[in-house]
């Protein structure tokens, strides 16, 4: 153990030396000196002899036990940056452009680079320097204002139905109303249908109980709204579409008059297009195609039956 | 004064391609023969049979007589059509072998040429892609052809292999205008564009190290681009180049490249390059030496004004572009110098009275 701790410390020394062959900032040399207390020491104070003394005392007690891991490691001596250095220290940052030149930068090489000819002696510097600022901020003031245009919009008049506080909707209805506005704002339902549609959709999605019975609702009332209105004395039978119930979607206009075999009878011609011809002709093609499957439906039906 | 109709008889495989160009311009029959005769392999190389296959893909009309041993051709012109075209280049020249007479023709089409090359985009013997794009291209623009003119390199391709692929889009123009350039200016900056493909990309940061060692003397507006292709965009060999430019104040361009060599490092390359660069801004001029031709072209094409250019002194193949020119569009430049009391300067003053062509074959939609 003694010949470890001689050899450490002619290991030491011989680092010390080496070390004092250069010449290193105080506090580098206070710590790494800091074993060996006062000469050192003394011989800095002029400089800075505040933290290296203080933490000469304090480490000599912990040196022994981690001698042999602290060997090149630096301990902490609680120095903190920026506090009294007689040395000046300057500090040359290369390579730190301002954000504003690397974007005129970026600017320059893509209208250099660029396979238009036209845009390769533009200027970017002399465009693009002015719009930037000038654009931001009016763009920055334009959106604030459009965000609270919107946010008023949106809550008073847009989601009325949904936000009237006097209408006493329940969660579940305020929630169907927004949707029938949503749909309505962005066009896939007509005005006023929106909630409508949403309704009906939830409906079809019931059960058949479910959907039975309110099917046989909605008749009872339009039968009520019926009874009603011939009691009132506004019925007409000129109104009869407006009391009965809406009908399945747009029902196709039926056919008027007597149809030939093929083709449209219309201003005193007949007008023939071409499936009709060759519906009498028969196509060469699709007669392969009608052969084809029938002859692979046969064996399919035959190999089962096998 | 009207052109006359004969046929013009050349001799000669050299300035192939601005006899064919003059021809197709002014409409006149062209006839070269004793086309290498003396060679081992006489006659037509495939890079100009292939170019005269892309002339009458470009044009319409055009009949194209070779004899059989392949050393006379007679070429009898017919419209600049112009349209989408595509073809691909043989491997033995580079596409701006094939890109300089359609340059020429392109704003004279009927309609705003679409041409699509396939083959090596960079080579030592002609204009490479970017020089294209950013040197030969702005020089339209000085004769008001600016418009759409655009020319995408889409994959780079080295020798010998290629299997690069750049597009080129040219409107057309009634008339071109007429140039009065004559103040050369000073250089105010300079760009570069050094790519790699198939190699270390940091061969292109190399270049771009040595020739800053150069230039950066200078002036201090100097940019040099690392162009970087990779993957399919990259061609099939490998292979890198510098391509400099240097602008003036009054928009007056010149340039330089040099191609990679085998066994050569990047940075004499780049050495190579800047010292070109230097060499011809040294020269002076409001065009390079590279692109007088197509400089005297335009101007004889111009309106019927006399256009005046500054330039250095003519190149062999430039002298024997404006005795072309004299036997096609019988018009003649006059050549003094731009100083008469400098005897240091080198430089002239072209000036010549313009034919007033006008492009009579686009549609009037």
């Amino acid at each position: 153990m003694s010949d470890n701790d001689e050899l450490l410390k002619i290991l030491e020394a011989q680092g010390k030396q080496f070390l004092q062959s250069f010449s290193l900032p105080p506090s580098i040399s206070e710590s790494k000196s800091s074993k060996s207390a006062v000469e050192s020491d003394s011989g800095e104070d002029e400089e800075w002899g505040g933290v290296g003394q203080s933490s000469g005392s304090d480490s000599d007690s912990e040196d022994d036990e981690e001698d042999t891991g602290t060997d090149f490691e630096q301990e902490d001596d609680d120095f903190v940056a920026g506090s009294s250095t007689a040395t000046p220290v300057v500090v040359f940052s290369h390579g730190t452009q301002s954000t504003e030149k690397t974007q005129v930068d970026k600017a320059l090489m893509r209208s250099f680079m660029s396979s238009k000819v036209s845009k390769l002696r533009s200027d970017p510097a002399s465009t693009s320097k002015k719009r930037p600022a000038e654009e931001e901020d009016e763009d920055e003031k334009s959106n604030i204002q459009n965000d609270a245009m919107l946010h008023k919009l949106v809550h008073t008049k847009l989601l009325s139905g949904s936000l009237d506080p006097s209408l006493n909707l329940t969660g579940a209805e305020r929630r169907k109303a927004l949707a029938g506005r949503v749909l309505e704002l962005t066009g896939s339902a007509k005005m006023g249908k929106g909630e409508h549609i949403v309704r009906s959709d939830e409906h079809r999605r019931a059960s058949k109980r479910v959907r039975e019975g309110l099917g046989e609702k909605k008749r009872e009332r339009h039968e009520q709204q019926l009874e009603e209105a011939k009691n009132l004395g506004n019925y007409h039978p000129a109104l009869k579409k407006l009391f009965e119930p809406p009908s399945s979607g747009p029902s196709r206009k039926r056919e008027h008059g007597m149809k030939m075999g093929v083709g449209k009878f219309k201003n005193g011609s007949l007008h023939l297009t071409r499936d009709d011809i060759e519906k009498v002709q028969g196509r060469p093609t699709s007669r392969g195609g009608r052969g084809g499957r029938g002859g692979r439906g046969g064996g399919s039906s035959r190999g089962r039956r096998s | 004064m009207a052109t006359p109709t004969t046929l013009v008889h050349f001799s000669g495989h050299e300035h192939f391609r601005n006899r064919l160009v003059l021809s197709i311009l002014s409409g006149r029959h062209v006839k070269i023969d004793k086309i290498r005769t003396d060679d081992k392999n006489p006659g037509l190389r495939d890079f100009e049979v292939s170019l005269l296959r892309l002339l009458e893909k470009v044009t319409n009309g055009t009949i194209i007589e070779i004899s059989v041993t392949g050393t006379a051709i007679l070429l009898k012109p017919g419209i600049i059509a112009g349209g989408p075209i595509t073809h691909e280049c043989p491997l033995s020249r580079s596409i701006g072998y094939f890109m300089e007479p359609i340059i020429m023709l392109a704003p004279f089409a009927k309609k705003a040429v679409n041409l699509t090359l396939k083959g090596i985009t960079t080579d030592e013997h002609d204009l490479s892609a970017d020089l294209l794009r950013t040197v030969t291209l702005p020089h339209l623009q000085l004769f008001g052809i600016s418009d759409g003119l655009e020319l995408r390199i889409k994959k780079r391709g080295a020798a010998p292999n290629g299997g690069g692929e750049v597009q080129f889009l040219c409107p057309i123009v009634k008339q071109v205008k007429t140039l009065n350039f004559v103040d050369p200016g000073k250089i105010k900056r300079i760009r570069g564009i050094a790519h790699a493909v198939r190699v270390n990309p940091q061969f292109s940061n190399r270049m771009i190290e040595a020739s800053r060692s150069i230039l950066n003397r200078y002036i201090p507006d100097i940019y040099l681009y690392s162009d970087v292709y990779k993957g399919e965009e990259s061609g099939k060999s490998p292979g890198y180049a510098l391509t400099l430019l240097a602008e003036s104040t009054t928009t007056a361009l010149h340039c330089a490249e040099a191609i990679s060599e085998p066994g050569v490092l990047p940075e004499d390359i780049a050495l190579k390059a800047t010292r070109a660069l230097l060499t011809e801004l040294d020269k002076g001029g409001c065009a390079d030496r590279k692109h007088q031709c197509l400089v005297l072209l335009m101007m004889v094409l111009g309106s019927e004004d006399v256009g005046r250019c500054r330039m250095g002194e003519p190149t062999a193949k430039t002298i024997q572009f404006l005795r072309d020119i004299k036997d096609f569009f019988a018009t003649s430049f006059k050549i003094v110098p731009a100083e008469p009391s400098d005897p240091e300067c080198k430089q002239l003053l072209y000036s010549c009275y313009g034919t007033g062509y006008v492009n009579a074959n686009r549609t009037l939609a």
